[in-house]
């Protein structure tokens, strides 16, 4: 077996892409921060030609917007291909053949997608060497805390995973989909509820000027024909974001609605100039982050086995639960235990929802009172939203990161077998 | 024709016998006339044929036995022309005999330039013709090669005459500009010489000379700072040359030019750094006595990170610079306006750039290009003015009748006024007044006011016909390229829509990428439109009107939601004094909501309550007038003062750090 020697991180600069649910960060190893974020959605016209990037955005008729993510894992391989291949020729403008690639995959990501993953980067982009991050393990090397239990609460997958030495164990590993794009559901159903129509920036040519709770009486609207309602509810999922990241607020103990918190409003202006102050629903949508089940979604029907590591697992756990069960899965000792509750790493976008890493300090600090948990949070927002690439950029720049490289070379003479091994 | 340089050369000449007590420490001369008739022979009936009255005038001014000679050769009918030049300045001199042969205003010719008396008052006038009269200090010469006035030739004999005899010179010539700009622009580097001669740094003896590609301008950076515009510009093109396969050279015929940057991206990467080669040698050759300057590059965002690996090697091991760094384009027109939280808008060509910096760094991750720029205005000129070619339509963007009006201005302007006006109606009736329009305006008396105006102007026997602004006129007219005029009706305020749409909503996409929340609101606040796209008149105001219109945050209560640290109870709408805030009252959540004081609020966290464009600071005099769209210039000027002195750490990379690390540093520092 011919081996070629794997790139040193000293002298070669790879290429790192991170396929977050909503954002896809892209930049080079070795970097701290990432070059480009462009959205992980594609348009796709009637005539079958797919948009990125800003072209997202640009209203077309008959076109629907796709995302080829599902669960954190790549789902529609053929779009993910074209995408990256965009991300080389319109944004890093270079060939794929020129540097290694490095990605990163969650810690549940099925080994059939993993071969893909090598199929694609080897034979479509024709990547010299490729490697395949586990977000966790990332996580961990850029805080430097090789032993750590990480909390990383995304757009569309919340996870827990204990992290020892540098590995982990995939049994304790547990992720649900109650995360940000739960919380941009439980908005939308009470503005739905509140006949609130959301008017999202696209269609507003001026906004009105009201007072708070009055109706747009004359709407300055653009008109385009033909708008596909996948585009539509993109649009809308950008208002749903900014209400989720300017109003909405998780509570710092268990919400009940006489809580003097509670009260306390807050405005929200939509695109079209419509705006209200908002009470308790601020946090009545951002709290079943912990408590799923306690505000029941009419019309929504939440799927089935959205937690767990096990398919077949029904149970419906929020963020503290998720935290439970994992800890109850690993088999370690009490010294371990105390390693991993001294080094709590919360990170992800939606952990910057107002109050929520408070909330969940909160019910660790009750559940191992004695423990004296110690928490690392990036204090920056975009530092606690860049963690997982941050990490895999480091990680792609360290020297014993050389036996899970795969080179071209490797890849034609064994093929996607190879991920078996190197990717464990 | 630099009058004050020639008398300034004699005197140096004269000095030692003339003012032998006058310590001369150094004379900085450019645009040398070291032989008057060699310059009266080349400018005679070309555009610079204004100096020979000129010239003569001033000889005469002198010499007052030239005036009998004059007298006697001149055609009676030309004299007093010829006069003219005595009581106007110089430039009205180039105006008035642009052009002229002066061999036809006088008897036989040239003949009077050969009368024995004529050629005295030259001979006394020609530099170096007198073996004793030799200058003792050290001389700094510059001129451009290709001088159109004075021929470098008989600079060049004069300096050998002098330099024979034992004179230091420093003879700095240029290859590209010519006399007038370079006795400006050159004059800098002279003024530096002469700042070295009076600080008492010693010259080196003996002669040398220096040739650069350009103006000596370039000097001006060292000379006065970072406060000054660019004052040349340079096509970025070199050329292939024929016998060296590879290789380049600065000057050649159009089929061997290359240009190396197409759209802001490098296509040819050699032909690029063999012209920053050029550019930096010529730059510091002047200075070659001290230790080479650092190179300072600013560059865009679609450079690749391997291509500028490869300009750092090629700058550190070619080209030998001692310092080295790249800063963006944005950043340094952050650096310019002094606004460490903004939003750059640079409407290039073809792509505008929307940069938002935070802390004086561009926040890359939230940039966002969209391809519309230049081009796209133009082409949806074409597409409203099918008859015009795309020369044309570029021609009439960049006229002065192409603009954009606000939505007041459209009211007030001809079609506002004249809603039903057709395009084939051009029948302005001067007597016909839209009363119905002028009274809806809202300006009716400042209409009237105007019309009374114009009417008594023109009443008052008025010669000078008041032209009404272009936008209150149904039809305006521009010249195109190639000389036609060209007549437009409305659609010379048209064509920009589209541009300020998409350009308005990736502005609020950009700024959305921003993740420091708290930031948004100062973003919002210094908004800078740049770039050569955002020259047409009114445009920047449209988009900033766009702005404001889909994106300001309105509400009546935007300014009681802010924190105070002194409750007034004032500004606070108290729902107990029944000041509620409307609406309100009647919500209620599912939860039946136990809100009951809206007033008892947090605050909110959206941005923006107030949209404002970043203004240039004052403090750059020589920048006042001179368009803001260069004003990354002067961003590079202050960023590199503040690099390469040391006010900032690790900001770009020496020698020594290109020795240890090699070309892959340059990611450590910027």
């Amino acid at each position: 077996m011919t081996r070629v020697k794997p790139p040193q991180a000293d002298d070669v600069t790879s290429i790192v892409i991170e396929n977050g649910s909503t954002w896809t960060r892209v930049g080079y190893s070795g970097d701290v921060t990432p070059k480009h974020y462009i959205p992980t959605v594609y348009a796709k016209d009637a005539d079958g030609k797919h948009y990125y990037g800003e072209e997202v955005d640009v209203p077309r008729p008959n076109t629907d917007i796709f995302s080829p993510m599902h669960d954190g894992c790549v789902q529609d391989w053929d779009a993910m291909s074209s995408f990256w291949k965009w991300i080389y020729s319109d944004k890093l403008f270079i060939e794929p053949n020129e540097l290694p690639l490095v990605t990163v995959e969650p810690s549940w990501n099925s080994l059939a997608n993993k071969q893909k993953a090598l199929e694609v980067a080897f034979e479509d982009l024709q990547v010299p060497v490729f490697s395949l991050v586990k977000a966790p393990i990332a996580t961990a090397y850029e805080s430097a805390r090789p032993t750590s239990l990480i909390i990383d609460i995304g757009s569309a997958v919340a996870s827990v995973t204990p992290v020892i030495d540098g590995s982990l164990v995939p049994k304790t590993v547990f992720h649900s989909r109650f995360a940000g794009d739960f919380v941009n559901l439980h908005i939308l159903t009470y503005l739905q509820t509140k006949n609130i129509t959301i008017t999202p920036s696209y269609l507003v040519r001026k906004k009105s000027v009201l007072d708070p709770g009055q109706p747009v009486s004359t709407p300055d609207l653009y008109e385009y024909p033909d708008i596909k309602p996948s585009f539509h509810a993109y649009q809308t999922s950008k208002v749903l974001h900014a209400f989720k990241e300017t109003t909405s607020q998780v509570s710092n103990v268990p919400f009940t609605s006489a809580s003097p918190f509670a009260r306390i409003g807050r405005p929200f202006e939509f695109p079209d100039g419509f705006n209200m102050i908002f009470g308790p629903e601020r946090l009545t949508t951002a709290e079943p982050l912990l408590k799923p089940t306690q505000f029941p979604l009419p019309q929504v029907n939440l799927p089935e086995n959205s937690v767990g590591s096990a398919p077949g697992n029904t149970i419906m756990h929020g963020l503290g639960d998720l935290l439970y069960l994992s800890l109850s899965k690993l088999d370690i000792t009490p010294e371990v235990l105390i390693t991993l509750l001294n080094n709590i790493i919360i990170c992800g976008g939606t952990s910057l929802i107002s109050g929520l890493t408070d909330r969940i300090k909160e019910e660790i600090l009750h559940m191992f009172p004695t423990y004296a948990p110690r928490f690392y949070i990036p204090e920056q927002e975009s530092h606690r939203k860049n963690v997982v690439w941050t990490g895999a950029s480091v990680l792609a720049g360290l020297g014993t990161f050389d036996q899970t490289w795969i080179t071209k070379q490797e890849y034609d003479e064994f093929g996607a077998e190879l991920a078996e091994k190197r990717f464990k | 024709m630099n009058k004050f340089t020639d008398y300034f050369c004699r005197a140096a000449q004269l000095q030692p016998s003339y003012a032998p007590e006058l310590t001369i420490v150094g004379t900085a001369l450019g645009g040398l006339v070291p032989n008057v008739s060699s310059v009266l022979l080349q400018i005679n009936g070309g555009p610079f044929a204004g100096l020979i009255p000129a010239g003569i005038n001033g000889m005469v001014a002198q010499y007052s036995e030239l005036q009998d000679v004059i007298n006697q050769y001149i055609l009676p009918d030309k004299k007093a022309k010829f006069d003219d030049s005595k009581s106007q300045c110089l430039l009205s001199d180039f105006a008035e005999y642009v052009d002229t042969n002066f061999w036809t205003w006088f008897n036989n010719g040239n003949e009077f330039f050969y009368d024995a008396r004529t050629q005295k008052v030259i001979n006394e006038n020609t530099m170096g013709v007198d073996p004793t009269q030799i200058p003792i200090t050290p001389l700094y010469f510059y001129q451009s090669d290709e001088d159109e006035v004075a021929p470098i030739v008989a600079t060049n004999t004069l300096y050998n005459q002098w330099c024979s005899k034992g004179v230091s010179i420093n003879f700095q010539k240029s290859l590209v500009s010519e006399h007038i700009s370079e006795s400006i622009e050159g004059s800098a580097a002279a003024y530096s010489w002469l700042l070295d001669r009076l600080n008492g740094k010693p010259v080196a003896k003996g002669c040398s000379t220096a040739t650069s590609l350009f103006s000596n301008a370039l000097q001006n950076l060292q000379v006065f700072g970072s406060i000054i515009a660019a004052t040349i510009e340079l096509p970025t093109v070199v050329y292939k040359d024929p016998e060296n396969e590879g290789k380049f050279k600065s000057t050649g015929v159009e089929k061997d030019a290359v240009r190396p940057i197409v759209a802001s991206k490098i296509v040819d990467l050699a032909a690029l750094n063999y012209f920053i080669k050029l550019i930096y040698k010529s730059a510091t050759k002047p200075v070659a006595s001290y230790i080479p300057p650092a190179l300072l590059l600013v560059t865009p965002s679609q450079w690749t990170r391997g291509q500028i690996e490869s300009i750092t090697q090629y700058a550190f091991e070619t080209i030998q610079v001692t310092g080295f760094t790249l800063i963006p384009t944005c950043q340094v027109v952050a650096y310019a306006h002094n606004t460490p939280f903004s939003l750059i808008i640079d409407i290039g060509k073809e792509r505008t750039e929307i940069s938002p910096i935070s802390d004086f760094q561009v926040v890359e991750n939230a940039v966002i290009t969209i391809p519309y720029g230049g081009d796209s205005i133009t082409s949806e000129i074409t597409k409203l003015l099918p008859d015009l070619s795309w020369e044309q339509a570029e021609d009439l963007k960049k006229s002065p009748i192409y603009e954009v009006l606000s939505e007041d201005d459209t009211k007030n302007s001809w079609f506002g006024l004249n809603p039903d006006a057709s395009e084939d109606n051009n029948l302005e009736d001067d007597g016909v007044v839209d009363v119905a329009a002028i009274v809806a305006s809202g300006r009716t008396r400042e209409i009237l006011a105007e019309r009374e105006r114009a009417k008594q102007n023109e009443e008052s026997g008025g010669a000078k016909k008041v032209e009404p602004p272009n936008m209150d006129r149904e039809f305006n007219s521009f010249v195109d390229r190639n000389g036609k005029t060209i007549e437009v009706g409305k659609q010379r305020f048209h064509g920009t829509e589209t541009l300020v749409d998409k350009l308005t909503f990736s502005v609020g996409e950009a700024i959305k990428r921003i993740d420091q929340i708290i930031r948004r609101q100062d973003i919002w606040d210094n908004l800078i439109i740049t770039g050569r796209g955002s020259r047409i008149k009114g445009l920047k105001e449209a988009i900033f009107v766009n702005l404001q219109a889909r994106f300001l945050i309105l509400r009546p209560t935007t300014y009681s939601e802010l924190p105070s640290t002194v409750n007034t109870g004032y500004n606070t709408p108290n729902a107990n004094n029944g000041g509620g805030t409307p609406g309100f009252n009647n919500f209620n959540s599912h939860l039946n909501s136990a809100v009951n004081n809206p007033a008892l609020h947090q605050g909110h966290g959206q941005a923006p309550t107030s949209i404002k464009l970043a203004k240039m600071p004052e403090y750059f005099p020589e920048w006042k007038g001179h368009g803001w769209e260069d004003v990354a210039f002067l961003g590079a000027e202050i960023a590199a003062k503040q690099y390469f002195t040391g006010s900032i750490d690790n900001v770009y990379m020496s020698r020594n750090d290109y020795n240890s690390f090699g070309p892959a540093y340059i990611w450590e520092v910027i």
